[in-house]
């Protein structure tokens, strides 16, 4: 970009070239090259970076002559016609307002990766949209091909290791259904999915399985139906075993050893005592024997000092 | 764009398996059963919510025909043969955005900022360019869906959401090209909007680009556009009347009364210790024990701001014009001052609505713009 030599060189002037003078000096705000700087190619490099940022600008380059430092920027050709093919009225639309739009490739791909997202969760999974460009006179011509593929239906949700949990239970962890997502008759949406495997291991907490684990789901096609087999391993089943809140021994928390262990009675226990202690930290610490399947709790309270620390006097244990 | 009309969407969905009467008003022909949920219907329905429970239509005719022929110019350029609805609403910030179908809403704050047609048409199409995209309708097809989306899932879509955003201004410069307007009108309209943000930070959440891109790359369109006219001066003749700030006639306290001039209707208050007042809303600290609340609302939703009435909560609803006057009393005895208070209602004297001035537009005062 620039010589060893001209590294001593105090900057006397910066320009941008080679643009509309009005977008110039749009430009020429987020360069940070000044005068009085010393000419360097980390910061010219930087700007550089900076300007292409904007989007506006198909090259650019810096000249260093003398003092004076140009950063000689080219405009982007406009899109001239945009084909669409086979894309839904809605894509094509969008492609086709890019008509007199300057051609900017990655956004392009953005907006056929978008086109392609939607297809995906509107059911069609093997959908791709494809962008060609070829430059004439002046302008990029665009070709778009949106080859939706068929689009295919849940017939069945599976739960392969599932046996303490209902199916119902399950279905019921998932959202979407209502808008037609991961559910029988609907779509199937990865992303959301994704998103529900915390909502699915709760149900498992709630029954005592604390080592149970949602694997990836596994899509089996016929046609244009699908089997959606979400598997489970679900693990042994826990029990409570000692509890102890050390700062309120007395406290009395209503969990029994031996019982059940169940994620939503610890958290209402944590609640209670959250309410109690105000602003001071309670923090449920578990010590889990796997080998006599029982978990051990203790509900820490950290009290913050001075105010809440008087509260401790004023607790019902003591 | 607007986030607002995201948050009526769940009603209007929910709505669709109702009788063809929607708040109040007929739904359009063709607006039942499972064609209730088209993105007609739908659009509709939202833009009868926004209307009659979020937002109040500004009272000036005059600037309505305006700001629809200017919205109507903007979408003749672009070859769309549906019809359109455009609507000034009677709010002082400065925003503007789109429904789900053809209706466009740009509020009286926005107008305020304008100093030409052409910007006016920039605004309308920026707005209109969003509709035709389709931006809004996927928003609307997600929220629809009831999922969780992964923090990857999100990032990709506030990206597209920032092309959307990118589009909608291309869009503005080539329809104002084709409409015969100066396009330099949609950088100044982008300078005047962005001189009211704060900050033009880098944002990971917000799903506009940064002011430098987007004027940057409204400039570079429009190099390649030159011509056309700003309309500088039908624009100050039609948006003479316009008031800008908090408009008095919307709900006043003059005196020992609150008068809403715009509903014809004002009413005797007991004294109190503090008042605050925005746009149809009158709310009154009476004392520490005695709380006031009047509003004009849509007769249409009365019933949504009602609950039954408590010992300690009493409401009366007054006929105002095409609207409901609400008087929300709470305190010991409430039902008796709702009473009273109700009794006291009547038409405001002249003296009254003569002190209530509304700062109308200055066209002349210096605009800020904002400069990268």
């Amino acid at each position: 970009m620039i010589g060893v030599a001209d590294r001593d060189v105090v900057i006397g002037s910066v320009e941008i070239a080679g643009i509309d003078p009005a977008l110039a000096v749009t430009l020429r705000s987020v360069v940070e090259t000044a005068p009085g700087q010393r000419v360097g190619e980390a910061p010219l490099a930087a700007d550089l970076r900076r300007l292409w940022k904007l989007g506006v600008v198909a090259d650019a380059h810096v000249e260093v002559a003398g003092e004076h430092v140009a950063f000689v920027v080219s405009p982007r050709p406009r899109v001239g016609t945009v084909v669409v093919a086979h894309a839904d009225p809605a894509a094509s639309r969008r492609f086709r307002l890019l008509e007199g739009a300057p051609f900017e490739p990655a956004r392009i791909t953005r907006i056929a990766a978008a086109t392609e997202l939607g297809y995906i969760r509107d059911g069609h999974l093997d959908a791709e949209v494809r962008v060609a460009s070829a430059p004439r006179a002046g302008a990029v011509d665009v070709c778009v091909v949106a080859v939706p593929g068929p689009r295919l239906t849940i017939e069945a949700v599976r739960f392969p290791g599932r046996s303490r949990v209902s199916e119902a239970t399950l279905l019921g962890a998932l959202h979407g259904a209502k808008g037609g997502v991961n559910t029988v008759g609907g779509v199937y949406d990865a992303d959301a999915l994704a998103t529900d495997e915390p909502f699915l291991i709760s149900e498992y907490f709630e029954r005592g399985m604390i080592n149970a684990d949602i694997g990836d789901p596994r899509l089996v096609r016929h046609g244009a139906k699908l089997i959606l087999e979400i598997p489970v391993t679900e693990g042994p089943v826990f029990s409570i075993g000692t509890v102890s809140i050390p700062a309120a021994p007395g406290f009395e928390h209503g969990l029994v050893r031996g019982e059940l262990f169940a994620r939503s009675r610890l958290a209402d226990l944590r609640d209670r005592l959250q309410q109690l202690a105000g602003d001071a930290f309670v923090t449920p610490q578990t010590f889990i024997d796997l080998e006599q399947r029982r978990v051990d709790i203790t509900y820490q309270i950290e009290w913050r000092w001075p105010w809440d620390a008087l509260r401790s006097w004023s607790w019902p244990s003591r | 764009m607007g986030r607002v009309a995201l948050l009526v969407v769940a009603l209007a969905l929910t709505a669709c398996s109702r009788p063809p009467v929607f708040l109040g008003a007929r739904m359009p022909a063709g607006c039942t059963g499972e064609a209730a949920g088209s993105e007609r219907c739908l659009g509709w329905m939202i833009d009868r919510i926004l209307i009659t429970m979020s937002f109040r239509p500004y009272d000036d005719a005059r600037i309505a025909a305006y700001v629809e022929q200017v919205g109507n110019r903007v979408v003749r350029a672009s070859g769309d043969r549906r019809t359109w609805t455009f609507r000034v609403l009677d709010s002082t910030e400065v925003q503007a955005f789109a429904g789900l179908s053809t209706t466009v809403y740009v509020n009286r704050g926005a107008l305020a900022l304008l100093r030409s047609e052409a910007e006016l048409a920039a605004v309308l199409g920026h707005e209109i360019g969003h509709v035709l995209g389709g931006h809004l309708k996927e928003n609307f097809e997600e929220l629809g869906k009831d999922v969780g989306r992964s923090r990857l899932a999100e990032s990709h879509a506030n990206r597209y959401a920032r092309d959307d955003e990118i589009q909608a201004d291309e869009v503005a410069v080539l329809l104002l090209a084709k409409a015969g307007y100066d396009v330099r009108a949609v950088e100044r309209m982008l300078r005047a909007f962005a001189a009211t943000s704060p900050t033009d930070g880098d944002d990971a959440a917000d799903h506009h680009p940064r002011w430098t891109e987007r004027v940057a790359r409204v400039q570079a369109l429009a190099a390649l556009h030159p011509g056309g006219t700003l309309e500088e001066q039908r624009f100050s003749t039609q948006i003479a009347s316009l008031v800008v700030g908090e408009d008095p006639r919307g709900a006043a306290v003059v005196g020992a009364a609150a008068v809403f001039a715009h509903a014809r209707v004002a009413i005797a208050l007991p004294a109190f210790q503090q008042k605050f007042i925005e746009q149809r809303t009158i709310a009154l600290k009476v004392d520490d024990r005695v709380v006031i609340d009047l509003r004009l609302i849509e007769p249409a939703i009365a019933q949504r701001f009602v609950a039954p009435p408590s010992r300690d909560t009493a409401y009366e609803l007054v006929p105002a014009g095409r609207q409901a006057l609400l008087i929300t009393v709470k305190g010991p005895d409430a039902m008796n001052l709702a009473r009273q208070m109700r009794a006291s209602v009547r038409r405001p004297r002249d003296e009254e609505l003569a002190q209530l001035r509304p700062t109308r537009i200055d066209l002349d005062a210096p605009r800020i713009l904002w400069l990268p």
